[in-house]
């Protein structure tokens, strides 16, 4: 379970998140959705302690993640390609996060089977360090990698941005598989509407850093959101005609 | 066009490395390159002077005379240093602008980089001087131009042989043997120089040759670089087959060895962290130094290049620990590790590669025991306490390093910073002192013995001052991750 808690970070006099309050439970998957600017990437950072908040909490199981570092056992995320390691085969980079994961070399050849139609033979044993490979295949590594070692949480930014057709829909039938089977929780933020709401069984929507909906997912839910955004752009539009009706 | 070209040159110089080089890099890289041109300045009005008025010789005679070793390493210096930049042509490719433009956009820029232009405040002062001290007006600027020209033409042949490895080291075996030659007096090699070079300034004509040897190989160069002028060969970075391996032994180790694999196959597989290896090594003979000057034989001096022989690879490692890290710091810092593991990962290293290099560093027992010894308790200190002083000052440094560029080998050079100066003090100065005044008053076996007993009190303590350590990674985690984050 994760809790978010008065949590807000600030850039010198711009507020780029504030959430009051958001609790994640066990084996949701999280939707975050929301344009560019939002706050989506800031508040998975702030889940992983990877900036500080300038104030609140992020906790995991009751374990403030600024305070200490068990969480680290539960969580895994790929967020982008800061989370590769370019010198490295595939092989290697699933090997080195395996092990880390309390697995060997054996257990992660052998989850890997499971992708050797994701990977499409462009991946393991392609004779190419992590660093040459194409920017979809590089996602595709990164959140394999993510999966490895049965992690409590999961956590992927923009999973299905780069990614083709084919693959789109095989991760989110992975998604969808592991949260039923293994009851992983998935914190996954997009922008593509249909994709979100199609996996997670919970979308929330931030808007320049604040929450505005939170929404259990239902056959309207696609409907709702692109209305939400359908009537963000043409208040948009309204703004730059009343302010040129002004002048 | 090509001012366009210069607005772009002139943004991209001021707004990037905005972290990786800092304004105080900035200023002591632009320090370095003003003073690097008043040596040049300097050099010019020296090399006149005291030609002309001490040795009563003719200076241009004597300057044509040693040109060629100045042409020579000119041209490998561009070699190590120099590289085409193929990354930002990318964009303006589907522009309309000719494809013509863009080639020679690309061989002018690399009349731009320091290195290319530096030596010209050599040649232009000494032209100058030249003139001014009565030599012919017409031979002293044919001269200039034609050694102008031969010097700018190495950026073409460097273009024309990089990423030629084979040639390259065919090339350095011709010149290091030349050099052999000429050192012996079995080839009159300088004779030569002195006549070629000199010719420009007796026979102006000859400058023509050095103007047509410029065009031919800038109308190669241009051809060769159009001709793979696509993104998939001349403008494509080079691609290493990659090679799954692994050191199963370490395995064993569990998150320890898993890193320390990882740190192995980094080093091997990066331009930067190749140039490491071989610095460490070089560093192995930095004892030999010794033969060089007397000061080098006090203890003190001993222990200081004790440090450095033993230690090259500490040194250099670990005090770019993070900033090796750096593409991937975030995936580190969110790993099922705890940072005093990754920090220990690092320190095994570096004592294992101390540990060898003690043992390598033997052939200095051959030269007398006793140098082998001070280097031995060198050895042991750098184990015991350096190593933990060395990552400390890791923690304050933080450079983005991108391991596989070439061009910035040297040029990635540590941040400064007070408190990683300060930690020199434990790091260099209280094992020289400690060995150089109990050699004073208790004789060698006992400075060996109070060294080794410094290592040992610091390898004892070593969880202690790892608790720091780590306090002080953690305390600058996040302003290193911000660091890291912003691209070059």
């Amino acid at each position: 379970m994760i809790t978010i808690n008065n949590l807000s970070k600030t850039y010198g006099n711009a507020t780029v998140l504030n959430i009051e309050n958001l609790e994640i439970p066990k084996g949701e998957t999280f939707g975050l959705v929301g344009n560019n600017g939002a706050g989506k990437t800031t508040l998975f950072s702030l889940m992983l302690d990877l900036i500080q908040p300038t104030t609140g909490f992020v906790s995991i199981d009751g374990i403030k993640v600024n305070e200490s570092e068990t969480w680290k056992s539960k969580v895994a995320a790929f967020v982008d390609d800061t989370f590769l390691i370019g010198y490295l085969t595939p092989e290697e980079y699933f090997y080195f996060i395996g092990e880390l994961r309390g697995q060997n070399k054996a257990s992660v050849d052998e989850f890997l089977k499971q992708f050797h139609d994701l990977f499409n033979g462009e991946i393991v044993n392609s004779g190419k360090y992590v660093r040459d490979l194409s920017k979809g295949n590089q996602k595709k590594v990164g959140i394999v990698g993510a999966i490895i070692g049965n992690p409590e949480i999961i956590i992927l930014d923009e999973p299905f941005a780069n990614l083709d057709p084919s693959t789109q829909i095989k991760l989110k039938n992975l998604i969808k598989e592991l949260s039923k089977q293994s009851g992983v929780t998935f914190l996954i933020s997009s922008h593509d509407l249909a994709h979100t709401t199609e996996v997670c069984n919970r979308i929330v929507v931030v808007n320049k850093g604040l929450q505005v909906k939170d929404i259990q997912t239902n056959p309207e839910t696609l409907r709702d959101l692109e209305q939400y955004f359908a009537d963000q752009v043409n208040s948009g539009k309204q703004d730059v005609i009343s302010e040129e009706t002004s002048i | 066009m090509f001012v366009q070209f210069l607005k772009l040159e002139i943004k991209s110089f001021f707004r990037g490395t905005s972290v990786g080089i800092n304004l105080a890099m900035k200023i002591f890289r632009f320090i370095g390159i003003l003073s690097f041109i008043a040596y040049c300045i300097g050099a010019a009005f020296l090399v006149f002077y005291y030609v002309e008025k001490k040795m009563g010789e003719d200076a241009m005679k004597i300057v044509s005379r040693f040109m060629i070793a100045l042409w020579a390493a000119d041209l490998i210096l561009k070699y190590l240093m120099q590289q085409m930049s193929t990354q930002n042509i990318k964009p303006f490719l589907t522009l309309n602008i000719p494809k013509k433009t863009l080639v020679n956009y690309m061989l002018i820029k690399t009349f731009l980089s320091p290195f290319s232009w530096m030596n010209s405040f050599f040649f232009v002062t000494f032209a100058v001087i030249c003139i001014f001290n009565g030599l012919e007006i017409l031979g002293s600027l044919s001269w200039l131009i034609a050694l102008s020209l031969l010097f700018y033409l190495n950026n073409f042949i460097n273009i024309l042989f990089n990423n030629k490895e084979n040639i390259a080291i065919a090339v350095g075996i011709l010149f290091a043997a030349i050099g052999g030659l000429a050192y012996y007096d079995i080839i009159p090699l300088f004779d030569y120089s002195e006549k070629i070079f000199y010719a420009f300034y007796d026979q102006p004509y000859f400058t023509l040759l050095a103007i047509g040897l410029f065009a031919g190989l800038w109308w190669i160069c241009f051809n060769h670089v159009k001709k793979e002028f696509y993104l998939d060969q001349g403008l494509e970075d080079k691609k290493t087959i990659g090679k799954t391996e692994n050191i199963a032994f370490l395995n064993k180790y569990g998150a320890i060895g898993s890193f320390i694999n990882n740190d192995i196959k980094m080093m091997r597989r990066n331009k930067v962290t190749k140039g490491i290896i071989i610095g460490s090594f070089m560093f192995i003979f930095y004892g030999l130094l010794m033969f060089s000057s007397d000061v080098y034989k006090t203890p003190y001096m001993m222990m200081f290049m004790g440090l450095f022989v033993t230690g090259g690879f500490q040194f250099l490692f670990g005090q770019r620990v993070p900033s090796f890290d750096s593409s991937y710091y975030p995936l580190m810092m969110t790993l099922n590790v705890p940072y005093k593991e990754y920090l220990k990962a690092k320190w095994w290293l570096m004592n294992i590669v101390t540990a060898v290099s003690i043992v390598v560093a033997l052939f200095y027992a051959i030269i007398s025991w006793e140098m082998y010894f001070t280097f031995f308790a060198a050895g042991l200190y750098n184990i015991g306490v350096n190593s933990q002083f060395t990552l400390w000052s890791g923690a304050f440094n933080k450079t983005q390093i991108d391991l596989n560029s070439k061009e910035k080998v040297m040029g990635q050079k540590n941040s400064f910073n007070l408190k990683s100066l300060l930690l020199l003090i434990p790091k260099m100065l209280l094992p020289m002192a400690v060995f150089g005044i109990s050699k004073y008053f208790f004789g060698m076996t006992a400075a060996v013995i109070s060294i080794a007993v410094l290592g040992l009190i610091g390898f004892l303590f070593r969880e202690k001052i790892f608790d720091t350590i780590v306090k002080q990674y953690k305390s600058e985690k996040y302003s290193t991750l911000e660091a890291f984050k912003s691209k070059n």
